[in-house]
């Protein structure tokens, strides 16, 4: 086979794999009872997320911790905009009229989700992604830290220390589902773009991609701005699933289990983000439905509370001390046995 | 509005955080490791203190330092020996795992309930002079801070292994191809900022007297931005910016109304920020003379 | 093995990833003996050094001291043993002061029993060291430095004194002090491998000089050699020489 058939293969297995991954998990929930089901369709939207981590994160060898201050911006405006008018000025009264007397429907919720996501990551970026290595991952826990505070005390704009009550869960397993792999495909595009490309080449060698006269802050920066877009319209899908949300949901417990499920499944490959972020759901599912008793295959146990929790970091450290590739291994989904 | 007042308790909270700072510069300094985890440390010695409810300070106290220290040579030995040649974030991440670990295994065994700590009850008491109001465990803080940070300048500047440490943190590669022994110098340093953290959460109870799983995290989180703000690489510097950083804290609760300090943590934050931007090598730090990080 | 060699380099492989450094050096150095190494940048000189501290990892062969292999030890239980190493570019800690540096270098000893002697015998030899001893190294010059940096290195009473490129950024009249220095250090019947760039000088001074270029030893070459420019270009350069017209060296 020409050479250019061989990379059509590996582009479409890169691609479809994760795509099939979730199209089966997906069919795959339907089997199960409702509760279980809606923990499917919350680790397809979880997975989202990470997938918007992997944009930034893989392609650039920068770690972010903050990105779930994108999730938030976009979790709390379509939460905004979602919910009823008149109920809204009930709860919240000092909003900012345009925030307060408005209404939007679903989609447009996604869509105002992802824009402010993608404009406030584009703001931020610009000074951060001049950061390297350490002082990135402090800059970024910082902004985490900023952008939990103004949320949970600028009333104007938000709840307030109260969660945003009824919002239209308008999240099911198709929209869950769609949203997860629309992300895939948009993360795929981007890192076989030149510009995708440019920035992985930096990766490894700064000095020399720069020698080669790669602009690294200006290909960081748009990575960095399209991750928060992709996170701002993950955020946006979680709230429509869960029906309403708390800046404690959107703080440091996501952040771990994002981080945590991006470095199990590997943090250099797309294919690592869908694979660590499905496999390490199933794993917190197995666990959380254990804790309130379960059977698997006729076998009654109960685990205790918490363990979920504990589990995730000790699995986390195992994986970063013996495996730092993660289960992927860096690598893209390839059928094994085919080049 | 009495100042004085405000300065002297101001002075008391910022040397509980230059403890914690020094603590977090030495291991910095040492393994070039951000610990996120170093909070937790506080909240074990919180929860010990709850589990020996009842029992006589003699032997809380010691025991309080036993586990601080036994937990900090944990982390070292278990989740940061290994990874001490990877990537300064792979490191950062491992902390937060560390961190997340811990806070769970607090939050399975103890719940979010705050949990008594019941220990130097006798420091919350007053006395007064003239206008003043001031707590025992004020001066206390005061000068066990003070007492800390003298003993542990004496070791670095007038021990052989201090001498070693300082060389470590100065070049690893070539202190240890002087034959110093880096794993003991670092296992010295750990016990030497669980000692400081233990300390610190001791004087730390009469103010906060209930722990819970999350009590660590203010205070690290709040001494790790003081440390980063003073200036990572050189102890003087962390230190300090620890003491800023608690002092400012302080100040700052005492004199602004309550709907004004809401956004102090996003000052903070946004300090260090800036600070990383500008200035990496710290406010209160001259220029090295050689380049870091 | 080489009878009584003190350091016995045999088939010393080093990779960088993929990347091959060194390939299969060996030869041996005798107690007492100075030995030179040289080679053209990138030769893998320093990786070489740095193989023996066992700062860096081996991907073959083996490096025995005094009989004992090397192989499983810490580039600080190497020091201790007895090698001690003058890094290149000096290394020597900053915003330390000379007099801790000079501490530092005793870490290795294995003996306290003579420090006096040694530390009068090192101040005799480099006077800057002991005029100097409560400033900041870091404010020293180049060529101080580079004096302190051997100093602390004799502190530490070594077998094996092994320097990398000890007259690396140096102007000339500080490398002939150093070099006099060096000298003085021989005579005192000290086992030294230096490692330079500066082919003449060095093959002049050491007892028989090895060319090392592209990670392997293309050969041995003796003081009389000094002079023999042909010789040199044709180990640097391998068989096709005919576009040089200089030694490499600067």
């Amino acid at each position: 086979m020409s050479d250019r058939g061989v990379s059509i293969r590996r582009a479409a297995q890169a691609l479809g794999g994760p795509i099939a991954l979730v199209l089966s998990a997906g069919l795959v929930s339907l089997v199960f009872s409702r509760s279980i089901e809606l923990r499917f369709h919350n680790a397809f939207v979880i997975t989202a997320m990470v997938v918007s981590v992997y944009v930034f994160s893989g392609n650039s060898g920068v770690i972010s911790f903050g990105h779930v201050s994108f999730v938030a911006l976009g979790a709390f405006s379509a939460g905004m905009f979602s919910m009823g008018v008149q109920q809204k000025g009930a709860v919240f009264k000092e909003l900012f009229p345009f925030i307060k007397d408005n209404h939007l429907g679903n989609v447009p919720t996604l869509l105002l989700a992802a824009a402010l996501g993608g404009l406030y990551a584009l703001i931020i970026g610009i000074p951060l992604v001049r950061l390297n290595g350490l002082a990135a991952g402090i800059a970024t826990f910082a902004v985490l830290g900023i952008s939990r505070n103004v949320l949970r005390n600028w009333s104007k704009v938000g709840p307030g220390a109260k969660a945003i009550p009824a919002v239209e869960e308008t999240t099911g397993l198709a929209q869950a589902m769609i949203a997860l792999i629309v992300c895939i495909v948009v993360a795929y595009a981007y890192q076989r773009s030149p510009s995708g490309r440019r920035l992985r080449a930096t990766r490894e060698d700064v000095a020399a991609a720069q020698g080669v006269g790669v602009r690294i802050y200006r290909e960081r920066l748009i990575a960095f701005a399209l991750s928060g877009a992709m996170a701002g319209f993950a955020g946006a899908v979680y709230v429509h699933l869960l029906g309403s949300v708390s800046t404690e949901q959107v703080y440091l417990d996501l952040t771990f289990l994002v981080l945590a499920m991006l470095v199990v499944g590997g943090i250099n490959s797309l294919w690592g983000a869908v694979l660590g972020g499905l496999s390490v759901s199933l794993v917190n599912t197995v666990l959380t439905e254990g804790e309130k008793g379960m059977s698997l295959f006729g076998w009654k146990f109960t685990l205790p509370t918490s363990t979920s929790g504990i589990v995730l970091a000790a699995l986390m450290a195992v994986v970063l001390l013996l495996r730092p590739r993660g289960l992927s291994n860096g690598r893209e989904f390839r059928v094994p046995g085919t080049r | 509005m009495n100042y004085v007042q405000y300065f002297i308790d101001a002075v008391a909270l910022g040397s509980l955080y230059a403890l914690v700072a020094l603590g977090i510069g030495l291991i910095f300094g040492v393994m070039r490791l951000v610990n996120l985890a170093h909070g937790e440390l506080l909240m074990a010695g919180g929860y010990t203190l709850f589990a020996t409810n009842g029992w006589s300070a003699f032997v809380r106290v010691p025991l309080v330092v036993l586990v601080v220290v036994a937990l900090a040579l944990s982390m070292e030995r278990l989740a940061f020996r290994p990874l001490r040649d990877a990537s300064p974030a792979t490191m950062l991440v491992m902390t937060f795992a560390v961190s997340f670990l811990l806070r769970n295994i607090a939050q399975k065994r103890w719940s979010s309930q705050g949990k008594a700590m019941n220990i130097f009850a006798g420091l919350s008491k007053a006395f007064r002079v003239g206008d003043l109001r001031i707590r025992y465990v004020t001066l206390v803080s005061i000068g066990v801070g003070a007492v800390l940070l003298l003993a542990v300048n004496l070791f670095l500047y007038r021990t052989e292994i201090g001498l070693q440490m300082r060389a470590v943190a100065s070049d690893r590669r070539i202190a240890q191809a002087l034959g110093v022994r880096i794993n003991r110098i670092v296992v010295t340093a750990f016990v030497i900022a669980g000692v400081l953290a233990a300390a610190a959460l001791l004087l730390f109870v009469p103010q906060r007297p209930t722990v819970t799983p999350d009590f660590g995290l203010q205070i690290g989180i709040l001494a790790l931005i003081g440390v980063v703000v003073g200036g990572m690489d050189r102890l003087a510097p962390a230190t300090f910016g620890g003491f800023a950083i608690g002092f400012a804290n302080s100040m700052v609760f005492s004199l602004l109304p309550r709907g004004q300090r809401v956004f102090l943590d996003s000052a903070l934050y946004g300090l260090v920020i800036i600070v990383l931007l500008l200035r990496p090598q710290g406010l209160f730090q001259r220029e090295r003379l050689t380049a870091r990080v | 093995m080489t009878e009584s060699a003190l350091l016995e380099v045999s088939n010393l492989s080093v990779r960088y990833g993929a990347v091959p450094a060194l390939r299969d050096v060996s030869f041996a150095v005798r107690a007492g003996e100075v030995v030179g190494v040289v080679g053209p940048n990138g030769a893998g000189k320093t990786t070489m050094l740095s193989a023996i501290m066992r700062m860096v990892g081996w991907s073959g062969g083996d490096v025995q001291f005094r009989g004992e292999s090397l192989a499983r030890r810490s580039p600080d239980q190497v020091a201790r043993l007895g090698i001690a190493l003058v890094p290149e570019g000096r290394q020597i800690f900053s915003d330390l002061t000379v007099g801790e540096n000079l501490r530092l270098g005793t870490v290795a000893r294995r003996s306290r029993g003579a420090l006096q002697r040694d530390l009068d015998s090192v101040i005799e030899l480099f006077p800057v060291v002991g005029d100097f001893r409560d400033r900041p190294a870091g404010l020293l010059s180049g060529g101080q430095q580079q004096q302190l940096a051997i100093a602390r290195a004799l502190l530490a009473d070594p077998d094996l004194l092994v320097l990398d490129e000890p007259s690396l950024g140096l102007a000339p009249t500080v490398i002939d002090a150093v070099f006099a220095a060096l000298d003085a250090i021989r005579r005192a019947g000290r086992t030294i491998v230096i490692v330079e760039q500066r082919a003449q000088r060095t093959i002049a001074f050491a007892d028989r000089t090895y060319v090392l270029a592209d990670g392997r030893i293309r050969s041995e070459v003796g003081p009389g050699d000094a002079g023999n420019g042909e010789l040199l270009r044709a180990s640097y350069f391998g068989v096709d020489d005919s576009s040089q017209t200089h030694e490499g060296a600067s």
